[in-house]
Parts: structure tokens; sequence; C-alpha cells
């Protein structure tokens, strides 16, 4: 005995309002697929990758050194010049904001805590989206386009292996010594903006540096540099790795790839301040 | 190439691995030189914070190294004084406030010069706090206190008493006499408008032609006037040129005036015409005879 069939009618055979809300909810239903897939299909691509770190290591190894030198060393001079201006800006902004009667140790102090808390991993993330990021999924896109991934499979390579998991390392690891950097260059030109271009002497600056320090401040920031640093890497390369075919397919991927990740480093920015920041109070 | 990447590389991480070690240890303890600790226990201590400057008579000397809370109850306080610095004995450690944001700063105050001074590891008595900005925020708590005061007074008098009613019903009357002064004043303005208006049409009443004559001979007059003061005044001068000239005692009137000979001889001229006067009332047929033929 069968069941009864289920009474299916076509969406114009419902009166206009029900019509309009069937139409709607068949979107809604659509866009929560293509959500929670898009999750699935980037946590399948994170197990592999997984995977194949442990698996492959002979593959991804020998490559890791020349993406750390492309992603740290060559990035060193547009972070440092970014970290330059935002520190030059933030002990201006500071000491022209502070009204009368506020000691001006206080310009050392925000400076400090607004570069290595917030702004130097921050920016350095998100140059380094535009600058690494956009070309590791032009990188994979073009190999997935031109076919070479295939090529890489038929040669019995595990591609994301080769081709993602380097990089993966590669910028987990360089993005907490470029932060490293950012700040220092950051609050080095904070330093001698204050004490050059305003009335904050020296004393006062180097005083307000040191006041509520504590050692989680700087883990904080590179522990915020290292999940930017894996991000960067592993949004960018999926989106590299799933390009659509032909050149219009990598720009669009190499677009939605930088849009990404400067998205989820600013939720995760949040997440991790959320986290961690009653721990940051010196 | 790889070679080059690998030494590249590993030059970075070294130089930032160096920068992160030296920043943290000037930041954590303000240089590569130890100095020495100093300790104080505080009872209260709100504020006082890893980093906070160590004031010796206004100087700074340190920086406060660690805060912990003892189980006792107590904050006990370590201080890194720079080798350079002794804190002589006798000195007593505060906490003061370092500007407005609560920020605090620990105050090394000597009671009197000594030569001697803390070894490292010494604990610092503590002073009886409660100065500069936490006595000026007590001043002001108590001028706020006062203020309070004083309102509350005010509120008696002007809300419980009635004054704010009586301030209106003053208001209101005043407001009443100002509308009947208004009012009175606008009588008077009317009036003084009227009058303008007669005297206006009076003006224009008066022939201009007629007063242009009679302006014409008031200024002939004048002129005639001018003419005669002027002559008079000729005239008082050549007078008073007369009166020199006499009582200079120069020509026959001055000398008729000035001369006591002239005077006497008029004199004894009229007792002789008096004598003979008489003597021709008493006897009249002495000198005048009188003969028809």
């Amino acid at each position: 005995m069968t069941a009864p069939a289920p009474d299916i009618r076509a969406t114009t055979e419902y009166p206009m309002v029900q019509r309009a809300g069937l139409r709607f909810l068949r979107r809604m239903a659509i866009l929560g697929v293509a959500i929670f897939a898009g999750i699935g299909k980037r946590a399948y691509f994170l197990a592999g990758a997984t995977t194949a770190l442990w698996r492959e290591p002979k593959t991804y190894l020998p490559l890791v050194m020349p993406h750390m030198k492309s992603i740290g060393v060559d990035s060193l001079a547009l972070t440092a010049i970014v970290a330059a201006f935002i520190g030059s800006v933030i002990a201006l902004q500071t000491r022209y904001q502070l009204f009368p009667g506020v000691q001006l140790s206080v310009v050392g102090l925000i400076s400090r805590q607004t570069i290595v808390l917030e702004l130097g991993p921050l920016l350095t993330g998100l140059v380094l989206t535009g600058r690494v990021g956009a070309r590791m999924t032009a990188e994979i896109g073009t190999m997935r386009v031109t076919e070479q991934i295939d090529a890489l499979e038929t040669l019995a390579y595990d591609p994301v292996a080769y081709l993602v998991v380097p990089r993966l390392i590669a910028a987990t690891l360089m993005l907490p010594i470029l932060v490293i950097f950012a700040n220092a260059v950051g609050v080095g030109v904070a330093f001698f903006t204050a004490i050059f271009a305003t009335d904050v002497s020296w004393h006062d600056f180097s005083s307000g540096l040191r006041i509520a320090f504590n050692m989680f401040q700087i883990l904080y920031s590179l522990l915020k540099a290292t999940i930017f640093g894996t991000a960067i890497a592993f949004f960018c390369a999926y989106e590299g790795y799933v390009t659509d075919v032909g050149a219009e397919g990598v720009g669009r991927s190499t677009a939605r790839a930088v849009v990404m990740t400067s998205v989820a480093i600013l939720v995760l920015d949040a997440f991790i301040a959320a986290l961690f920041a009653p721990r940051l109070q010196g | 190439m790889r070679r080059r990447d690998e030494v590249l590389v590993g030059l970075f991480t070294t130089v930032a691995i160096v920068v992160l070690a030296l920043a943290s240890i000037w930041l954590v303890r303000g240089g590569l030189s130890r100095g020495y600790l100093l300790h104080s226990r505080f009872t209260w201590g709100a504020g006082v914070k890893q980093g906070a400057p160590v004031w010796l008579v206004g100087v700074t000397i340190g920086s406060v190294d660690n805060v912990e809370l003892d189980p006792a109850g107590t904050l006990l306080v370590s201080y890194r004084i720079q080798s350079q610095y002794r804190v002589p004995l006798g000195t007593k450690a505060a906490i003061v406030p370092n500007g407005f944001f609560g920020d605090q700063a620990i105050a090394l105050t000597p009671e009197a010069p000594n030569s001697r001074s803390f070894s490292p590891g010494d604990t610092i008595p503590i002073a009886v706090q409660g100065t500069g900005l936490q006595g000026l925020m007590q001043r002001a708590d108590t001028l706020t206190a006062a203020i309070g005061a004083m309102l509350g007074a005010l509120r008696v008098q002007m809300v419980d008493s009635g004054g704010f009613a009586e301030i209106r019903r003053t208001s209101i009357a005043l407001n009443r006499l100002l509308n009947t002064a208004h009012q009175v004043a606008d009588v008077q303005s009317r009036e003084l408008q009227a009058t303008l208006v007669v005297l206006r049409s009076r003006v224009a009443a008066v022939d201009s032609a007629r007063v242009d004559s009679a302006v014409r001979s008031l200024q002939a007059s004048a002129a005639h006037f001018e003419t005669f003061t002027t002559e008079l005044n000729a005239a008082t001068a050549r007078f008073n040129a007369l009166l020199t000239k006499v009582e200079s005692g120069e020509g026959s009137a001055a000398k008729l005036l000035n001369d006591p000979g002239l005077y006497n001889d008029l004199r004894a001229v009229a007792a002789r015409v008096d004598s003979l006067l008489a003597d021709l009332m008493r006897n009249p047929r002495k000198y005048l005879k009188f003969s028809v033929f």
C-alpha cells in the first residue's frame, strides 16, 4: 500500500499574498543552503589541508621557505610604511585631542595600546590581504583554469599539499613576525612624532609607554596576527582553488577573496577582542 | 635561490625576535639595567599599576615593578629603583594621583635629610594618604555639600515658604503697573502729538515775509546800535584823555581845577560877596540910590 501523494500545486495557483510568501521562503531556503554549503565546502577544504599537513610533509616543506620570503620579507617595506604613518597620525591626533590638564604621558600610553593591541595586527592583516592574499588567489586560480591542478593530480601530487599548505604555514608564521615590525615601527614613529612635532617630551612619552603594560598585550597582538595570517592564507587559497573557468573567474575569485578575507579579519578581530579584552588591563 | 630565501627569512625572523625581546624588556623593566627593588605595603591602592612612576621628592627614580595582593589583605607594591638613586632612611611612601584619569604614582618623601639609605629589598613605610588631588577632591566634596545645604535653604525659603508664589504675585502686580504706565504713556503720547500738530499749524500760519522784514529791521537797528556804540566809545576815549590831561595838570582847565590859591581866592570872594549881600540887605540905601530927577 503506497502513501497518498502530497498535495503539490504550482506556486501560481496560490493567492497572491501566499505566493509572495512562498517565493520569499524559497529564496531564503536557497540562501541558507548556499551559506551552509559554503561553510561545508570550506570545512572540507580545511580538513583536506590538515590531512595534507600530516601526511605530505615531503611535498610542502621544501616550498614553505620561498613562500615565507614572499609573504614576510617582501612585505616588510609596505608593512613598515603603513605602520609608520599610522603611528605618526595616532601620536598627533592623541596629542591634540587632549584637553588642558591631562598629563602628556597619556600620548605614549594611547599610542602603544592603539598600535600594539589593534592597528598593528589589523592593518598588517588588511594590507597583506591585498598584497599577498590577492596574489595567492590569482596564482592558484590561474593554475585551476589552466588545468595545472589537474595535472598535479595526474602526477600523483596532492594539490592541496603542494599549493595550499605551504602558503598556509608561511602566512601563519610570517604575520606575527611582520606585526612585531609593524608594532615597533608604529610605536617608534609615534615616539619621534610626539617628541619632534608636539610638546610631548621624551620622558612623558616613554613613561606613558610603560604605564599599565603587561606581556599579555604583546602575546595578544601576536595571537591576532597568527589568526589573521591563517585566515588570509585559508580564504584566499580556497577562493583560488575553487575558481570558475576563464580569466573572468580568476578576477571574480580574487575580488571575492579580498572582500571575504577583509570581512573575516574584522569579524575575527571583534571576536578575539571580546574573548581577551578583560585580560588586557594593565 | 633557495639558500638566499632561507638566509633572508632567518635574518628577518631573528631581527623580529630581537626587537620583540628588547621592546618587551624595556616596557616591563625600563631598560636593560636592573636597578634594585624596594617594597611597600599599602592598605589601599586603587589604580596602582605596573610601570607607574616612582617619585623621590618629585624626581622620577624608578617605576612600579609589581603589584601583588597579599593574602593578609594588604597590597604589596614593588618598585624598581634605578641604580644611581638612593632612597634616604626615614622616607615615607604614598600613593598619589597622577593626572585626572585615575592613574597613580608612588611618591617617596624623606622626613629629613639623611645620609643613610634603604638597602635593596627593604620595605619603605607608608605615609598618611590623601594629599594632592585627593585632598582637592575632598575640598570639592565639602564645597558641593555647602552648595547642597544652600540650595536646601533656598528651597525652604522659595518653595516651602511660598517665596516663588510671592515673586510671581509681585511679578503680576508689576506687570499690571507697567500696563497702566503704558496706557498713560499712550495717552500722553497722543496729546503730545496733537500739540505738535497745532504747533506746526501755528508755525505754518506765520507770514515769512513779515518775519523777514522784521529780521532785517532788527539787523539795521543792530547796525545803528553798533555805530552808536563805536561813537560812544570814541567819546569815552576822548573824555578819558581829557580827564588824564586834567589830572596831569596841563592846560588852563587843569590849572583851574588843581590851583588851591584860586580856590582860596574864590572862598574869599564868596565870603566878601556874603558880607556885601548882608550889608546890602541891612543898608540897601547905602548902595541903591534912585533918583527920578
